[in-house]
């Protein structure tokens, strides 16, 4: 699918520098789509690599113009339909448990491993009209916390600060509702544990303290895979209620989140917009946001004539203003996957991302074992890695829960 | 009266052996045993050889490939795909070489079970048992089963008997007939896991609460462990200590040997940490006791 479509319908600039020209598709009904999807998932029962017919009349972007791009995309924050669900549903929740005595204190939010929830929940507290007077982060997300004492001690920590600060004012309630009105905010619970000996004790804390704690109401953002790991050893999902997953994107939400990086240029403006297949296509294969950024992006080709040459093909030098083209968006393949790849690929995904140490550490495997398995994953695209940082890519995840859960390992209800 | 009282069947017998052994009665029985059927049967069980090696290989290599949920499924075909040829291939050269007529049937296996009973009793007995065994599913391919005193994983069936490859890389082959005389003791039944229990002993004064939630834990920060299927820790009172049995299951039989090893490195780790005692044998406090001569 991923073949030439025709002739060239539409252009548009991308962050003012490139423009993307829509390749006219074949027309895709639902159906097709259904059965593509059904393909894909019968070709990745088989875990054998299917070669990418090569596209004669298009190429890949060079990477000065992806970088530029994925700096573009950074900037594009999450999409409208995941804060409006948050919003709706905490402002529900916290209304709930400020005024019933029995209410429920805490609500959870899951995503899929590939999923930044941290950038979601900023976004949702940007410009909320919120019930509460206060909303703590008791746990800076730039590394994981503590092996030993997991995300205990830096709540505990937090809620002693808050306490003592908080003590005096409070005194003068009489009444216990009006003492509800600090929201605590964990994004990652995913990041707070490690599967390892003692690993999730600090989560049976927190499990224990939500619970003890109603004066505050708590934020929880998790991923599904960690979720059903928690639910499994320490039945984490009989004491947490409302659960509410991140609603799927549709076509329309889509076209709306990446309009941003799509202005139509002067000379063709009248020119038609994007066809809603393309959209469809994109929500079709991508179940979350990073994927379907991840595949729009991957969908970007350059003619061969408008590419630059080797000499002006430097990083720093922005590119001209070329017509991107817009191929049909698709699953890249996984190569062929060895049973100890699949266990670091589910720790990775269990995780959400992790260091080196702490892969090691959870595989319970020999560093220079699990160091090769990395050096081949990230050959092939699937691992990515930001300084020590290291996690699925996107675009494979769709293909990979698919495979791990055919070789019947726990995977998160995405 | 005198003749009911024979034993049933003799007086049939002894028609049809004579009548083997009568040179015209042959004639009859041998259909055409021309050198162009001799040459159709070679044919015939070269095809049934290759389509029995591509068979083998095909689901070998196709269940080695396929998701670790159809692997089982895929090799227990085998069996079932071999002995259709080979019914096949055996009712073709009979329907070649032999006039299949009522009277000629019974000479046929009267003849036959004269000869088998002396010469291949055991070889028959093993290829009935393994018919019989087909259906009755004591043992499939891919189960992990101990016949004996061998353990290990079922990677062939023959016609005459299976094969296991044990823990330490052997090749064990095992006649069908065993099915009638011994106990067989199948660890996974069909499926792709099978439960492994692994022992730890400690001084009757441990602490039992912190030896638990280490072996629980252990057993679910295992990366080979099942999540789908239950962790269980049964605690039983020795004379000389306490023995704790861990039970859980991997997600891959074959992963047995790793998976008790991981279990063990993983738990004993935290042990130490912990300082739990462990148990010490009467023999050891009584050479302990003993004053030094």
């Amino acid at each position: 699918m991923t073949a030439v479509l025709g002739d060239s319908a539409t252009a548009h600039t991308l962050t003012g520098h490139q423009s993307v020209q829509w390749e006219k598709p074949r027309q895709l009904s639902m159906a097709s789509i259904q059965v593509r999807s059904a393909y894909n998932r019968l070709i990745s029962w088989f875990s054998e690599a299917h070669p990418t017919p090569p596209d004669e009349a298009l190429h890949g972007l060079p990477p000065a113009w992806t970088l530029e791009i994925q700096q573009a995309t950074q900037s594009l924050g999450c999409p409208t339909d995941y804060v409006d669900a948050i919003r709706q549903a905490l402002t529900e929740a916290v209304e709930r448990w400020q005024r019933h005595p029995d209410a429920a204190n805490s609500l959870v939010v899951l995503g899929s491993p590939i999923e930044n929830l941290e950038s979601v929940f900023h976004a949702c507290f940007q410009d909320w009209a919120s019930p509460v007077e206060q909303v703590m982060h008791p746990i800076s997300w730039s590394r994981r916390p503590n092996r030993e004492y997991g995300i205990a001690q830096p709540i505990q920590a937090a809620l002693v600060k808050r306490s003592a600060a908080a003590a005096a004012q409070e005194e003068t309630k009489t009444s216990p509702l009006d003492r509800r009105h600090t929201l605590v905010v964990i994004p990652q619970l995913h990041q707070g544990f490690l599967r390892c000996i003692r690993g999730w004790r600090s989560i049976e804390w927190l499990r224990d303290a939500v619970g003890q704690s109603g004066n505050y109401f708590w934020l929880i953002g998790c991923n599904t895979w960690a979720w059903a790991f928690l639910d499994r050893v320490c039945s984490i999902g009989a004491y947490f209620n409302p659960v509410i997953s991140l609603p799927p994107l549709s076509a329309e939400s889509l076209e709306r989140w990446l309009q941003p990086l799509l202005v139509p240029t002067a000379d063709d403006a009248a020119a038609p917009v994007i066809p809603d297949s393309y959209w469809s296509n994109l929500a079709g294969v991508g179940i979350s946001s990073a994927i379907a950024l991840a595949l729009w992006q991957k969908s970007l080709r350059v003619k061969a004539a408008d590419l630059p040459d080797e000499q002006q093909e430097q990083p720093d030098l922005r590119p001209p203003t070329v017509p991107l083209h817009l191929t049909t968006p698709v699953l890249p393949n996984l190569p062929s996957l060895s049973a100890a790849e699949h266990y670091l690929l589910q720790s990775l995904l269990l995780h959400g991302g992790m260091s080196r140490p702490q892969l090691v550490d959870s595989l319970g495997e020999a560093v220079g074992v699990v160091r090769s398995h990395i050096h081949q994953l990230r050959r092939a695209g699937i691992i990515q890695q930001e300084r020590d940082w290291l996690s699925i890519a996107p675009a494979h995840y769709p293909r990979l829960r698919s495979e791990l859960s055919q070789n019947t390992f726990l995977v998160g209800d995405d | 009266m005198a003749s009911l009282l024979q034993p049933p069947g003799l007086s049939q017998l002894r028609g049809p052996v004579a009548q083997a052994g009568d040179p015209e009665t042959l004639q009859t029985l041998v259909d055409d045993f021309t050198a162009h059927n001799l040459f159709k049967a070679l044919v015939a069980i070269a095809i049934a050889w290759l389509l029995v090696w591509g068979i083998q290989h095909a689901t070998n290599w196709i269940s080695e490939r396929v998701p670790r949920r159809y692997r089982l499924l895929t090799k227990q075909s085998l069996p079932f795909l071999k002995g259709l040829i080979l019914l096949t291939v055996i009712a073709y050269l009979v329907n070649l070489f032999v006039n299949l007529s009522q009277q000629n049937l019974l000479a046929l296996t009267g003849t036959m079970a004269v000869a088998l009973g002396f010469a291949f009793k055991d070889y028959v007995t093993s290829v009935i048992a393994g018919t019989v065994a087909l259906f009755e599913a004591p043992y499939r391919v891919g189960d992990r089963v101990t016949i004996g005193d061998h353990y290990g994983e079922v990677v062939s069936y023959g016609l005459r008997g299976i094969r296991l490859q044990t823990f330490d890389d052997n090749t064990v082959t095992i006649p069908h007939s065993k099915t009638w005389t011994e106990a067989i003791s199948n660890a996974n039944s069909g499926h792709l896991e099978a439960q492994v229990a692994t022992d730890f002993y400690f001084d009757h004064h441990v602490d039992m609460e912190t030896v638990l939630q280490i072996l629980y834990e252990a057993a679910y920060s295992s990366r080979y462990t099942q999540l789908k299927l239950p962790v269980t820790v049964v605690v039983e009172e020795k004379p000389w200590g306490t023995h704790f049995r861990l039970k859980a299951y991997p997600m891959d039989a074959r992963d047995e040997p790793a998976y008790r090893t991981d279990l063990i490195r993983r738990a004993k780790q935290a042990f130490a940490q912990e300082k739990l005692p462990y148990p010490h044998l009467p023999v050891q406090d009584q050479l302990s006791q003993t004053p030094h001569v």
